[in-house]
Protein backbone atom coordinates (compact mmCIF):
# COMPACT_ATOMS: atom_id res chain seq x y z
CA UNK A 1 0.00 0.00 0.00
CA UNK A 2 1.08 3.35 -1.00
CA UNK A 3 2.00 5.87 1.60
CA UNK A 4 1.84 8.88 -0.52
CA UNK A 5 0.07 8.83 -3.38
CA UNK A 6 -0.24 11.48 -6.20
CA UNK A 7 -3.88 12.14 -6.09
CA UNK A 8 -3.94 14.51 -9.44
CA UNK A 9 -1.09 16.85 -11.30
CA UNK A 10 -2.47 20.19 -13.07
CA UNK A 11 0.07 21.38 -15.51
CA UNK A 12 -1.06 24.72 -17.07
CA UNK A 13 -0.81 24.69 -21.06
CA UNK A 14 -2.53 28.00 -21.12
CA UNK A 15 -2.92 30.80 -18.62
CA UNK A 16 -5.51 29.93 -16.37
CA UNK A 17 -7.41 31.77 -13.18
CA UNK A 18 -7.78 29.34 -10.70
CA UNK A 19 -6.87 25.63 -10.07
CA UNK A 20 -10.07 23.49 -8.02
CA UNK A 21 -8.95 20.24 -6.45
CA UNK A 22 -12.61 18.31 -5.85
CA UNK A 23 -11.71 14.83 -5.78
CA UNK A 24 -9.76 14.57 -2.62
CA UNK A 25 -9.93 10.83 -1.45
CA UNK A 26 -9.88 9.25 1.79
CA UNK A 27 -6.43 10.06 3.32
CA UNK A 28 -5.18 11.97 6.45
CA UNK A 29 -3.70 14.64 5.30
CA UNK A 30 -2.92 16.08 1.72
CA UNK A 31 0.01 17.78 0.20
CA UNK A 32 0.28 20.41 -3.13
CA UNK A 33 3.20 20.93 -4.24
CA UNK A 34 3.11 23.73 -6.57
CA UNK A 35 5.23 25.57 -9.60
CA UNK A 36 3.78 29.21 -10.16
CA UNK A 37 4.02 32.42 -12.01
CA UNK A 38 0.84 35.20 -11.71
CA UNK A 39 0.17 37.56 -15.15
CA UNK A 40 -0.03 40.00 -12.37
CA UNK A 41 1.54 43.15 -14.09
CA UNK A 42 1.80 44.68 -10.37
CA UNK A 43 5.06 46.64 -9.60
CA UNK A 44 6.22 43.88 -7.11
CA UNK A 45 8.20 40.37 -7.89
CA UNK A 46 4.89 38.42 -6.52
CA UNK A 47 1.43 37.94 -5.88
CA UNK A 48 0.20 36.46 -2.77
CA UNK A 49 -1.50 32.74 -3.19
CA UNK A 50 -5.39 32.70 -1.56
CA UNK A 51 -6.96 29.23 -0.79
CA UNK A 52 -10.33 29.09 -0.10
CA UNK A 53 -12.27 25.84 1.07
CA UNK A 54 -15.66 24.03 0.56
CA UNK A 55 -17.70 21.46 2.39
CA UNK A 56 -20.40 19.28 2.19
CA UNK A 57 -20.64 20.06 -1.79
CA UNK A 58 -21.68 23.18 -1.30
CA UNK A 59 -19.42 26.17 -2.99
CA UNK A 60 -16.16 27.16 -1.32
CA UNK A 61 -16.35 29.50 1.50
CA UNK A 62 -15.58 33.37 0.57
CA UNK A 63 -16.60 34.72 4.04
CA UNK A 64 -14.49 36.20 6.55
CA UNK A 65 -13.63 33.27 7.61
CA UNK A 66 -9.40 32.73 7.49
CA UNK A 67 -6.92 33.97 9.43
CA UNK A 68 -3.22 33.73 8.56
CA UNK A 69 0.23 33.91 10.35
CA UNK A 70 3.29 34.35 8.74
CA UNK A 71 7.24 34.35 8.91
CA UNK A 72 9.41 35.82 6.11
CA UNK A 73 12.76 36.93 5.09
CA UNK A 74 12.76 39.06 1.67
CA UNK A 75 15.18 39.79 -0.62
CA UNK A 76 16.46 43.38 0.96
CA UNK A 77 17.99 41.27 4.06
CA UNK A 78 15.03 41.98 6.13
CA UNK A 79 12.84 39.88 7.90
CA UNK A 80 9.04 39.82 9.67
CA UNK A 81 5.71 38.20 11.34
CA UNK A 82 2.40 39.11 10.45
CA UNK A 83 -0.99 37.84 11.49
CA UNK A 84 -4.51 38.53 10.64
CA UNK A 85 -7.83 37.33 11.08
CA UNK A 86 -11.58 37.70 9.03
CA UNK A 87 -9.75 37.48 6.03
CA UNK A 88 -11.57 36.01 3.07
CA UNK A 89 -9.05 33.69 1.93
CA UNK A 90 -5.55 32.20 3.34
CA UNK A 91 -3.44 34.36 1.63
CA UNK A 92 -0.50 32.56 3.14
CA UNK A 93 -1.09 28.85 1.52
CA UNK A 94 2.06 30.16 -1.10
CA UNK A 95 3.42 32.55 -3.47
CA UNK A 96 3.74 33.47 -7.48
CA UNK A 97 6.57 35.21 -8.72
CA UNK A 98 4.90 37.91 -11.13
CA UNK A 99 5.66 39.40 -14.61
CA UNK A 100 8.16 41.52 -13.17
CA UNK A 101 10.38 38.39 -12.66
CA UNK A 102 12.22 37.11 -15.77
CA UNK A 103 10.61 34.77 -17.82
CA UNK A 104 12.28 31.61 -16.55
CA UNK A 105 11.57 32.26 -13.22
CA UNK A 106 8.87 30.44 -10.89
CA UNK A 107 7.77 30.51 -6.96
CA UNK A 108 8.42 27.10 -5.15
CA UNK A 109 5.59 25.97 -2.68
CA UNK A 110 4.89 23.25 -0.34
CA UNK A 111 1.23 23.65 0.81
CA UNK A 112 0.39 21.11 3.86
CA UNK A 113 -3.66 20.34 4.88
CA UNK A 114 -3.93 18.50 7.88
CA UNK A 115 -6.72 16.24 8.88
CA UNK A 116 -9.05 17.28 6.17
CA UNK A 117 -11.56 15.01 6.35
CA UNK A 118 -12.27 15.61 9.77
CA UNK A 119 -15.38 16.62 10.62
CA UNK A 120 -14.84 18.06 14.28
CA UNK A 121 -12.04 20.42 13.53
CA UNK A 122 -11.09 23.96 12.37
CA UNK A 123 -8.41 22.80 9.05
CA UNK A 124 -5.27 23.93 9.57
CA UNK A 125 -2.51 24.69 6.58
CA UNK A 126 0.86 24.92 7.11
CA UNK A 127 2.93 26.00 4.15
CA UNK A 128 6.67 27.16 3.08
CA UNK A 129 7.92 28.95 -0.34
CA UNK A 130 9.75 30.81 -1.58
CA UNK A 131 10.00 33.43 -4.80
CA UNK A 132 12.36 32.32 -7.74
CA UNK A 133 13.35 36.11 -7.78
CA UNK A 134 15.82 37.06 -5.20
CA UNK A 135 17.63 40.71 -4.51
CA UNK A 136 14.53 43.00 -3.93
CA UNK A 137 12.22 44.16 -0.92
CA UNK A 138 9.26 42.40 -2.54
CA UNK A 139 10.99 38.88 -2.58
CA UNK A 140 10.25 36.38 -0.52
CA UNK A 141 10.99 32.99 1.41
CA UNK A 142 8.53 32.42 4.23
CA UNK A 143 7.16 29.54 6.35
CA UNK A 144 3.34 30.37 7.36
CA UNK A 145 0.03 29.00 8.32
CA UNK A 146 -3.58 29.63 7.97
CA UNK A 147 -6.67 28.11 9.56
CA UNK A 148 -10.18 27.90 8.00
CA UNK A 149 -12.84 28.32 10.77
CA UNK A 150 -15.55 25.85 10.00
CA UNK A 151 -15.20 22.20 10.98
CA UNK A 152 -17.22 20.79 8.42
CA UNK A 153 -14.93 18.17 6.77
CA UNK A 154 -13.05 19.87 3.47
CA UNK A 155 -13.93 18.41 -0.32
CA UNK A 156 -12.58 21.17 -2.42
CA UNK A 157 -10.64 23.64 -2.28
CA UNK A 158 -9.26 26.45 -4.96
CA UNK A 159 -5.82 28.38 -4.98
CA UNK A 160 -5.88 31.53 -7.21
CA UNK A 161 -3.86 34.51 -6.76
CA UNK A 162 -4.53 37.06 -4.64
CA UNK A 163 -4.24 39.47 -7.15
CA UNK A 164 -7.21 37.72 -9.38
CA UNK A 165 -4.55 38.04 -11.99
CA UNK A 166 -4.24 33.99 -13.79
CA UNK A 167 -1.51 31.63 -13.36
CA UNK A 168 1.33 31.89 -16.05
CA UNK A 169 1.02 28.38 -18.16
CA UNK A 170 3.74 26.51 -17.47
CA UNK A 171 2.64 26.67 -13.73
CA UNK A 172 2.38 23.24 -12.13
CA UNK A 173 0.10 21.91 -9.32
CA UNK A 174 0.49 18.61 -7.90
CA UNK A 175 -1.43 17.35 -4.73
CA UNK A 176 -1.09 14.10 -2.81
CA UNK A 177 -2.62 12.24 -0.09
CA UNK A 178 -1.04 10.78 2.55
CA UNK A 179 -1.85 7.75 4.52
CA UNK A 180 -2.09 6.79 7.98
CA UNK A 181 -1.02 3.63 9.77
CA UNK B 1 30.54 4.82 2.72
CA UNK B 2 27.62 2.37 2.59
CA UNK B 3 26.06 3.78 -0.56
CA UNK B 4 22.41 2.00 -1.70
CA UNK B 5 21.00 3.21 -5.46
CA UNK B 6 17.58 1.96 -6.55
CA UNK B 7 18.43 0.91 -9.90
CA UNK B 8 15.11 -1.60 -10.28
CA UNK B 9 12.90 -0.87 -12.97
CA UNK B 10 10.70 1.53 -11.53
CA UNK B 11 7.48 0.41 -10.13
CA UNK B 12 4.83 2.55 -11.96
CA UNK B 13 5.49 0.74 -14.82
CA UNK B 14 3.78 -3.10 -14.50
CA UNK B 15 4.21 -5.21 -17.56
CA UNK B 16 4.75 -2.39 -19.72
CA UNK B 17 1.28 -0.20 -18.25
CA UNK B 18 1.87 2.79 -16.48
CA UNK B 19 0.55 2.84 -12.83
CA UNK B 20 0.02 4.95 -9.64
CA UNK B 21 2.16 3.61 -6.81
CA UNK B 22 4.22 5.06 -4.45
CA UNK B 23 4.79 9.05 -5.02
CA UNK B 24 8.24 9.27 -3.36
CA UNK B 25 10.68 6.91 -4.47
CA UNK B 26 13.59 5.93 -2.54
CA UNK B 27 16.49 6.81 -5.13
CA UNK B 28 19.87 6.83 -3.13
CA UNK B 29 20.84 6.06 0.69
CA UNK B 30 24.13 7.16 1.76
CA UNK B 31 25.14 6.35 5.46
CA UNK B 32 28.78 7.41 5.96
CA UNK B 33 31.14 4.80 7.43
CA UNK B 34 34.48 6.83 7.95
CA UNK B 35 34.15 10.58 7.05
CA UNK B 36 34.65 12.49 3.40
CA UNK B 37 35.01 16.09 2.37
CA UNK B 38 32.26 15.20 -0.66
CA UNK B 39 29.08 13.38 -1.33
CA UNK B 40 27.82 13.38 -4.37
CA UNK B 41 24.55 11.91 -5.49
CA UNK B 42 24.00 11.23 -9.15
CA UNK B 43 21.66 10.28 -11.78
CA UNK B 44 22.26 6.69 -13.09
CA UNK B 45 19.56 4.43 -14.71
CA UNK B 46 16.61 2.38 -13.35
CA UNK B 47 14.52 4.06 -10.40
CA UNK B 48 17.75 5.94 -10.02
CA UNK B 49 16.94 7.88 -13.69
CA UNK B 50 16.13 11.57 -12.34
CA UNK B 51 15.23 12.13 -15.74
CA UNK B 52 11.25 10.54 -14.88
CA UNK B 53 10.98 12.35 -11.77
CA UNK B 54 8.97 15.67 -11.37
CA UNK B 55 10.78 17.01 -8.49
CA UNK B 56 13.55 15.43 -6.05
CA UNK B 57 13.06 15.67 -2.31
CA UNK B 58 16.72 14.84 0.22
CA UNK B 59 16.69 13.97 4.40
CA UNK B 60 19.77 14.95 5.42
CA UNK B 61 20.99 14.20 8.74
CA UNK B 62 24.77 15.58 8.63
CA UNK B 63 27.83 16.62 10.98
CA UNK B 64 31.04 18.33 10.13
CA UNK B 65 34.16 17.52 12.07
CA UNK B 66 35.26 21.36 11.96
CA UNK B 67 35.75 23.25 14.75
CA UNK B 68 36.11 26.61 13.81
CA UNK B 69 33.63 29.52 14.73
CA UNK B 70 31.51 29.12 12.06
CA UNK B 71 31.39 24.94 11.46
CA UNK B 72 29.03 23.11 9.99
CA UNK B 73 27.13 25.33 7.30
CA UNK B 74 26.21 22.41 4.86
CA UNK B 75 26.74 23.65 0.79
CA UNK B 76 25.01 21.94 -2.42
CA UNK B 77 25.80 22.87 -5.67
CA UNK B 78 23.77 21.56 -8.64
CA UNK B 79 25.28 19.85 -11.92
CA UNK B 80 28.51 20.74 -10.77
CA UNK B 81 27.93 24.44 -10.96
CA UNK B 82 30.35 25.65 -8.72
CA UNK B 83 30.31 29.94 -10.12
CA UNK B 84 30.68 32.21 -8.04
CA UNK B 85 27.19 33.81 -7.57
CA UNK B 86 26.04 30.79 -9.54
CA UNK B 87 23.07 30.51 -6.87
CA UNK B 88 20.50 33.31 -5.87
CA UNK B 89 20.02 33.14 -2.42
CA UNK B 90 17.52 34.33 0.51
CA UNK B 91 17.95 32.69 4.20
CA UNK B 92 15.98 33.28 7.43
CA UNK B 93 17.45 31.34 10.39
CA UNK B 94 17.19 32.01 14.44
CA UNK B 95 20.28 31.27 16.28
CA UNK B 96 18.66 30.66 19.65
CA UNK B 97 19.13 34.46 20.10
CA UNK B 98 18.03 36.46 17.44
CA UNK B 99 16.68 35.96 13.86
CA UNK B 100 18.87 36.98 10.82
CA UNK B 101 18.27 37.10 7.65
CA UNK B 102 20.34 37.89 4.26
CA UNK B 103 19.54 37.91 0.30
CA UNK B 104 23.46 37.18 -1.35
CA UNK B 105 24.87 35.39 -4.21
CA UNK B 106 27.04 32.83 -3.86
CA UNK B 107 28.50 29.36 -5.17
CA UNK B 108 26.38 27.08 -3.50
CA UNK B 109 22.68 26.33 -1.96
CA UNK B 110 22.47 26.84 1.41
CA UNK B 111 21.46 23.86 3.34
CA UNK B 112 21.46 24.78 6.49
CA UNK B 113 24.15 25.51 10.02
CA UNK B 114 23.45 22.39 11.86
CA UNK B 115 26.05 20.53 13.71
CA UNK B 116 30.03 20.69 13.44
CA UNK B 117 32.79 19.52 15.99
CA UNK B 118 32.21 21.61 18.74
CA UNK B 119 29.02 20.50 19.38
CA UNK B 120 27.71 17.78 21.87
CA UNK B 121 29.43 14.10 20.95
CA UNK B 122 26.78 12.40 18.76
CA UNK B 123 24.99 15.43 18.13
CA UNK B 124 23.56 15.68 13.97
CA UNK B 125 21.78 18.37 12.53
CA UNK B 126 18.42 17.82 10.40
CA UNK B 127 18.27 19.49 6.83
CA UNK B 128 15.38 18.62 4.22
CA UNK B 129 15.49 19.78 0.98
CA UNK B 130 13.09 20.63 -2.06
CA UNK B 131 13.81 20.57 -5.22
CA UNK B 132 11.19 21.20 -7.47
CA UNK B 133 10.55 20.57 -11.07
CA UNK B 134 14.38 19.04 -12.06
CA UNK B 135 13.61 18.83 -15.88
CA UNK B 136 11.40 21.67 -16.41
CA UNK B 137 12.37 24.20 -18.48
CA UNK B 138 12.31 26.86 -15.71
CA UNK B 139 14.39 28.19 -13.51
CA UNK B 140 15.50 25.27 -10.68
CA UNK B 141 14.46 26.36 -7.49
CA UNK B 142 15.35 24.68 -4.03
CA UNK B 143 13.50 25.09 -0.72
CA UNK B 144 15.46 24.25 1.85
CA UNK B 145 14.37 24.16 5.98
CA UNK B 146 16.91 23.10 8.59
CA UNK B 147 17.45 22.73 12.38
CA UNK B 148 20.89 21.73 14.54
CA UNK B 149 20.67 21.87 18.20
CA UNK B 150 23.74 23.14 20.09
CA UNK B 151 22.91 22.75 24.00
CA UNK B 152 19.95 25.17 23.09
CA UNK B 153 21.50 27.32 21.05
CA UNK B 154 22.37 26.21 17.42
CA UNK B 155 20.15 27.02 14.60
CA UNK B 156 16.81 26.84 12.84
CA UNK B 157 15.60 28.05 9.63
CA UNK B 158 15.06 28.05 6.00
CA UNK B 159 15.83 29.23 2.37
CA UNK B 160 15.31 29.95 -0.82
CA UNK B 161 17.60 29.30 -3.64
CA UNK B 162 17.78 29.47 -7.54
CA UNK B 163 20.19 28.27 -9.90
CA UNK B 164 21.22 30.80 -12.51
CA UNK B 165 24.92 30.41 -13.16
CA UNK B 166 27.50 33.85 -13.37
CA UNK B 167 26.47 33.24 -17.89
CA UNK B 168 22.61 34.12 -17.42
CA UNK B 169 20.57 30.96 -16.91
CA UNK B 170 23.66 28.90 -18.41
CA UNK B 171 22.84 26.54 -15.54
CA UNK B 172 19.20 27.14 -14.83
CA UNK B 173 17.41 25.32 -17.44
CA UNK B 174 19.00 22.00 -18.08
CA UNK B 175 18.04 19.01 -15.78
CA UNK B 176 19.69 18.52 -12.55
CA UNK B 177 21.51 14.88 -12.68
CA UNK B 178 24.24 15.62 -9.67
CA UNK B 179 24.28 17.27 -6.30
CA UNK B 180 27.10 17.48 -4.63
CA UNK B 181 27.56 18.27 -0.88
CA UNK B 182 30.34 19.58 1.48
CA UNK B 183 30.91 22.03 4.49
CA UNK B 184 31.19 25.64 3.46
CA UNK B 185 32.76 26.16 6.45
CA UNK B 186 35.14 23.60 6.11
CA UNK B 187 35.64 20.33 7.36
CA UNK B 188 34.21 16.42 7.16
CA UNK B 189 31.11 14.88 6.84
CA UNK B 190 31.72 12.27 10.38
CA UNK B 191 30.67 8.83 10.01
CA UNK B 192 27.11 8.45 10.60
CA UNK B 193 26.38 11.24 8.31
CA UNK B 194 23.07 9.82 6.38
CA UNK B 195 21.17 11.36 3.45
CA UNK B 196 18.51 9.91 1.48
CA UNK B 197 17.15 10.80 -1.67
CA UNK B 198 13.71 10.70 -3.09
CA UNK B 199 12.19 10.83 -6.59
CA UNK B 200 9.35 12.85 -6.37
CA UNK B 201 6.11 11.64 -9.55
CA UNK B 202 3.16 13.49 -10.17
CA UNK B 203 0.50 11.79 -11.10
CA UNK B 204 0.92 9.40 -13.87
CA UNK B 205 -2.58 8.04 -15.11
CA UNK B 206 -5.75 10.15 -15.91
CA UNK B 207 -7.53 9.86 -12.39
Amino acid sequence: MAIIEAIETVYMEEDTASVTFSSLGSYEHLRVKMVTKSRSGSSNYYDSMNIRFGTGGGAVDTGTNYSIIQMYATGSSSHAAGAGTGQTAIYTAGISDSLKSDAIYYSTNVLDILDYANANKNTTVQSRYSTGTFGSSTTYTMIAGGVWDNTGAVDKFTLLNYSTANFERGSEFTLYGIKSS
Amino acid sequence: MAETINTATPDYIVDGVLTDGEAWVPLITNVLTGTATTITLQSTTGANDWSQYQDLKMIIYARDDDTGTYGGYLGLQLNNCTDTGGYNINRCYADGSAVNSLNFFNQYIPAGIIADGNQTANDFGASIVDLFGINSGRAKSVYSQWAGDDGGSGTVGFSGTTLRGTTPYYYSTPSITEIDMYWISGGDFVAGTRVDLFGILPRMVTA
